[in-house]
């Protein structure tokens, strides 16, 4: 990187000139959104239903698994059938996403 | 990354500190404005995309990766709104992007002022690609690889870019590096 280095013209251009602040920090300050106080409840109840979750995958991992394995055959199953029970499954996973993304989300 | 950049960053996400947040802008406003003054040549117009930059940094604090400095981030936030802004005005009006005719610059004229304002017109003949590479290296000191960063290039085409707008400068501006920068 340095062979593609040319001191002598790069001179030229530093040291770099400084914009005086001039109020522009002031002015950004202003203009910047209020950002959406998220109850903190909101976020220990999440990572407390997470944890619950975790936790309960870590105790009975064998049960759990066998579980979450009936259901998904069963999902697959109804998938290729068409089963409308599936589809509601996903819907209410994405709604679920959806609500946990607006809760934690920062206001853009 | 510099520490303080990165202990700011996370009094603005953690406690919503606007005092750390006006630090950032104070600390970084100058590069940001230089680097968005000489890609649109236009003072006025490049303070508002600044402005614009730390707004929409504000908004998306939470996405900048730490392994990438705060400035290179900021540069590449404020790039992406300058090529929004190009965009959205072309055809109907131009706004600097690709290299003007200019008079050569024939001899230097001795001092700061007068650099600075060669510079400038020898940095007009560059193409935008050019222009924004250079500036990025040269006068604020960034890596090739950081400068592909900002402008979302692979590292072979900065650099290509680096040479063509080098051999241009040097063109132009042959005359004041005998003389040195004043």
């Amino acid at each position: 990187m340095n062979a593609e280095r040319d001191p002598q013209l790069e001179s030229l251009f530093a040291p770099p000139a400084h914009v005086d602040d001039a109020g522009f920090t002031d002015r950004v300050l202003a203009r910047l959104p209020a950002r959406r106080a998220v109850n903190p409840w909101w976020r220990r109840a999440i990572l407390a239903g997470a944890g619950a979750a975790a936790a309960a995958v870590g105790l009975g991992a064998p049960t759990v698994l066998a579980a979450v394995q009936g259901v998904f055959t069963t999902a697959v199953t109804q998938v290729a059938s068409g089963g409308v029970p599936v589809v509601s499954l996903v819907m209410a996973g994405l709604l679920a996403w959806s609500a946990a993304a607006v809760v934690l989300e920062e206001r853009a | 990354m510099t520490p303080a950049d990165a202990d700011l960053v996370a009094r603005v996400l953690v406690h919503d500190d606007r005092h750390a947040f006006a630090t950032l802008v104070r600390n970084h406003q100058s590069p940001v404005r230089l680097f968005l003054r000489r890609l649109c040549r236009d003072d006025a117009l490049a303070d508002d995309l600044a402005q614009e930059t730390f707004v929409r940094v504000w908004r998306h604090l939470g996405s900048w990766r730490r392994e990438a400095r705060f400035q290179t981030w900021l540069f590449q936030v404020a790039y992406n709104l300058f090529l929004s802004e190009l965009r959205r005005r072309r055809p109907t009006e131009a706004l600097s992007a690709d290299g003007e005719a200019v008079d050569a610059v024939q001899a230097p004229r001795g001092d700061a002022v007068h650099l600075q304002h060669d510079v400038a017109h020898a940095l007009a003949v560059l193409s935008l690609d050019e222009r924004a590479a250079i500036t990025l290296c040269f006068q604020h000191g960034l890596t090739h690889q950081e400068a592909a960063e900002v402008l979302a290039m692979p590292l072979g085409t900065v650099k290509t870019h680096v040479l063509r707008g080098r051999e241009k400068l040097r063109k132009r501006l042959g005359a004041w590096e005998g003389a040195g920068a004043p």
